[in-house]
Parts: C-alpha cells; structure tokens; sequence
C-alpha cells in the first residue's frame, strides 16, 4: 500500500484514474494542476507523483523541477503521463527527473502496473 | 640640288622618292640642254640651237607642283584626320564614355535589383513554407493532444468494462462517459471540417428568413437545461424583424459564444444575451462575469487552437475552434465578431452584422 498524489486537468481522465485504482490498496489524491499537486505532496509526502505535463498555472516538468528543489520531497519518484510522446520528449523526462512515464491513450492495467512497478523500484524497499 | 634630293631620297618615303627622281631626271635633262645651247652659240649652229627642246620642262614642273600640293595637301588631311580621331577620343572620353558607363551602370543595377528581388521572394517563399511548416507540426501537436484525451478515457472506460468486475451502475456511468468522449471526439472532427470548408471557401451560406431573436431565444432554453448554474438573461430588441441569412449558421453563432461564455465563467454567474436593431447594422452581445480575457489576447483568441496558448483556460473543456468558427460565419456574413473584457470581471462578444431584413415579411410594419 502506497500513497499516491495523481495530478491531472482533464476531469475525464482524473476520473479514469479513480476508477482505475479503486481496485488497488493505495490510497490516492487527485489534484487538477501543479501548484495544487505540490500542495498535496507536501502535506502527504507521498511514494510516487503521476503527473500530466501539460496542465494550467503549474505544468508537469515545473512540478517536478519545484519537487526535486525541495530536500524533504527530492527522493519521491516520478512518472509523467502525457498525451504527446514524440522525438525528443523522453530525454526530457529524464532531464526533470522521471522514474517513468507512460503515453496517452493509456489501459488502466498499464498504469496500475507501471504504478507498481515504480513502487517496488523505491530505494529502501527491495 | 643633288644633295637636297638625296636628302628627300634618305629622309623621305616612297612618294618623295619617285619626286627626286623625276627631279633628277629633269636636272639632267636641263644639263643636257644647256650644254646644247652653249655648243649652238658658241658653234654658232642655229638648227641646233632650235632642236633645244624644253617643252618637256612644263609636264615635270606642273606633275612636281600637283605632287608637292598632294604631299602637302595629304599631310595636312593626315593631320586632320589624326586631330578629328583626337577630337572623337575626347568626344568619347567626355560625353559617350560616360553614357555608355551609365547604361551600362543602369543595366547592372536592373540586374542587381531582379536578382535582389527574385532572391527576397525566395526568402518568403522559405519563410512562408517555415511559417506553415510550424504551424503544421503545431497543428498535428495539438490535434493529437485533443483527439488523445477523449481516447484516453474511451479505451480506459473500455477495458474496465470488458476486464473488471463491475456493478451494473458502474457499467452505466462507464457507458456514458465513453459516450461523452466519443461525442467531444466527433465534436472535433465536425468542427475542424467546418473551419476547414469555411476557410477554404468551400461553405456557402443559405440565404433564407431568419429571426435572430427566435434563435437566441432557443439557443438559450437549450442552455438552461445543461447549466443550470447560470442564469441567461434575454434582451432581445422587439424591432428586429427577419433577417436574411442561414439559420443553421447563426444558430452556430449563438451557440458557440453561449457555450463559450458559460465555460468561462466556471463560478456561475449569470450571462446576457442581447439583440439590438439600428439603422444599417443588427447586434448581438453575449456578455459574461467569469475570469475576462487579457488585453493581449482579445483577437488571438479567435485564431484556432488559441485557447490552449492560456494557461489558465486549459481546464476546460473545448476544441479550441469555437471563435474561429463563429469569426468565419460572421466574416462570410459580411459582418464583424469582437471581444472587450476586464480580467477577473466578464467579457463581451460583440456581433455586428448588415442589416437585410427579409422583404416576405415586410406587409404592415413600419
């Protein structure tokens, strides 16, 4: 069981994800750009971030570069959810510090597992 | 005399070379002749005397003057000739050189301004093809972006429902919000072919009886039912009578500004709606008290895919061709679409279109 802060601006796929980890134990918390997100993460230093790139006030690659600043938040991996995978964009992921991502359209068995996967990955639990 | 001929002999060209001779000739001829007078007188011979012979002298002085005159006469052409060829070297160096250098200047920077120009219409044929190039790949981002968000939640909601154990209720909502998506999914497509055949000039419009205020009137019932947390208020100008213009069209009009008006004002808030009839123009105003648009953006909001430029706007819902479509419809009516705003306190879309009313309905009104 983990906790996990999910930042998302499209309702209907904040809602997809709900529905998508309402079978899982871990307990999650949905925020609708980056600067709500942050919020969220330091109130529940939780063990992994999902995070839309692109989002109003606080995009996903500002989140990660505002958690990663941060000493007590620095060590919760990352994934970014996006909607454009192209050339290039991967590299970037990892210049912001992403644990993972993974693309849209996505199957909810993907994320959970991906989710999972980065999860066991964590320093600390193997 | 000798020396002097042999003189013109050594000095002298062929001409004067033939002169001396016959000078020479006629010397020795003279020589000749004296001696033959002097014998005659001194001998007392009268015969010989008479055959003293000088009628040869006239033709050899008369050919010497002619040639004398000639060489003079040639020289002084030569002369002539060579200062009339210095007179046109300096007539060419002073005024046909810097003709010619003129012409010619002018030919080069013909030239020089045809391949200037030939090369500045290539640099914005480039930048042109640059230019679509970008808006092409932004294009293809974008359409991506907002055909994979609703496929997201269409195979997300899919899969659950094919894999998951679910309740028949929590099949039904799933149900409907894939039928949500696929319906913003074909909202899209619809709307990127109309702007597409709107700005291609392949829509034309109908010319039929319309009344304005019926079509708002409608537009907002419709509205009512789907946002109940905003109030529409009417105020529609009674002395507007039927126009002549595509119903469906300016139907389109009213929706699209009213749908955009009531999404962003996502904290409620009541929306105006109103018609206004003058001289020469019908007005149309939808005004709202949500969030306002920045100064900046007042026209680029009309281009397409402007909405996703505000990241402020980006949590609600659109395809981002509401305005492009409603300023297409409103230019192919001959009319103007605007916007005014305060930040933080409404806008107003202003539509301004010529005023053709319909002539069927013209029987008792004034």
């Amino acid at each position: 069981m983990a906790r996990i802060v999910f930042c998302e601006d499209e309702e209907q796929i904040r809602k997809l994800i709900e529905a998508a980890m309402r079978s899982t134990d871990h307990t999650i918390e949905l925020a609708v750009n980056g600067r709500e997100g942050l919020a969220a993460i330091e109130r529940q230093l939780p063990e992994l971030i999902v995070t839309d790139l692109s989002m109003p006030e606080m995009g996903g690659f500002a989140l990660a570069d505002a958690v990663h600043a941060r000493p007590a938040l620095g060590h919760i991996p990352i994934m970014f959810v996006t909607a454009s995978v192209q050339r290039g964009d991967v590299a970037r992921f990892s210049e912001h510090g992403a644990a993972g991502y993974l693309a849209k359209p996505f199957s909810p068995r993907a994320l959970r597992e991906k989710i999972d996967e980065l999860i066991a990955r964590r320093p600390g639990t193997s | 005399m000798i020396d002097a001929i042999n003189a013109i002999e050594v000095h002298g060209g062929d001409a004067d070379a033939q002169l001396a001779k016959q000078v020479l000739a006629l010397h020795d001829h003279f020589v000749a002749a004296s001696t033959r007078l002097v014998d005659a007188v001194t001998i007392g011979d009268s015969a010989a005397a008479r055959r003293i012979d000088l009628s040869e002298a006239g033709p050899v002085f008369d050919a010497m003057r002619s040639r004398i005159d000639a060489a003079g006469e040639a020289r002084a052409a030569a002369a002539l000739a060579a200062f009339a060829e210095l007179q046109a070297t300096a007539r060419w160096i002073l005024i046909e050189s810097p003709v010619i250098f003129a012409i010619g200047f002018a030919l080069l920077f013909g030239l020089w301004r045809i391949l200037e120009r030939s090369h500045q219409a290539a640099r914005e044929t480039y930048r042109e093809i640059a230019q679509l190039s970008k808006l092409r790949s932004e294009f293809v981002s974008i359409v991506s972006h907002e055909f994979r968000t609703p496929l997201t939640g269409i195979q997300g909601f899919s899969e659950m429902m094919r894999d998951e154990n679910l309740t028949i209720p929590e099949m039904r909502e799933y149900a409907g919000d894939i039928n949500k998506d696929a319906r913003r999914l074909a909202r899209l497509i619809t709307d990127m072919l109309d702007l597409d055949r709107m700005e291609s000039g392949r829509m034309t419009l109908n010319s039929e009886p319309v009344d304005l205020n019926r079509i708002v009137a409608e537009t907002a019932a419709q509205f009512r039912l789907s946002a109940a947390d905003h109030p529409i208020e009417l105020d529609l100008d009674t002395r507007l009578r039927d126009l002549v213009g595509d119903s469906d069209r300016l139907t389109q009009v009213v929706t699209n500004l009213l749908s955009n008006a009531i999404k962003y004002s996502p904290t409620g808030g009541p929306v105006e709606l109103r018609t206004e009839r003058a001289d020469k123009t019908v007005t149309l105003t939808v005004t709202d008290h949500g969030m306002g648009i920045a100064p900046e953006h007042l026209e680029k909001i009309f281009d397409r895919y402007s909405r996703l430029e505000t990241t402020e706007t980006r949590a609600i819902q659109g395809t981002g061709l509401g305005l492009p479509i409603v300023r297409q419809i409103v230019q192919m009516c001959a009319g103007k679409v605007w916007a005014t705003s305060e930040t933080g306190r409404g806008s107003v879309f202003h539509v301004e279109l010529p005023l053709m009313e319909a002539a069927s309905q013209a029987p008792g009104a004034a």
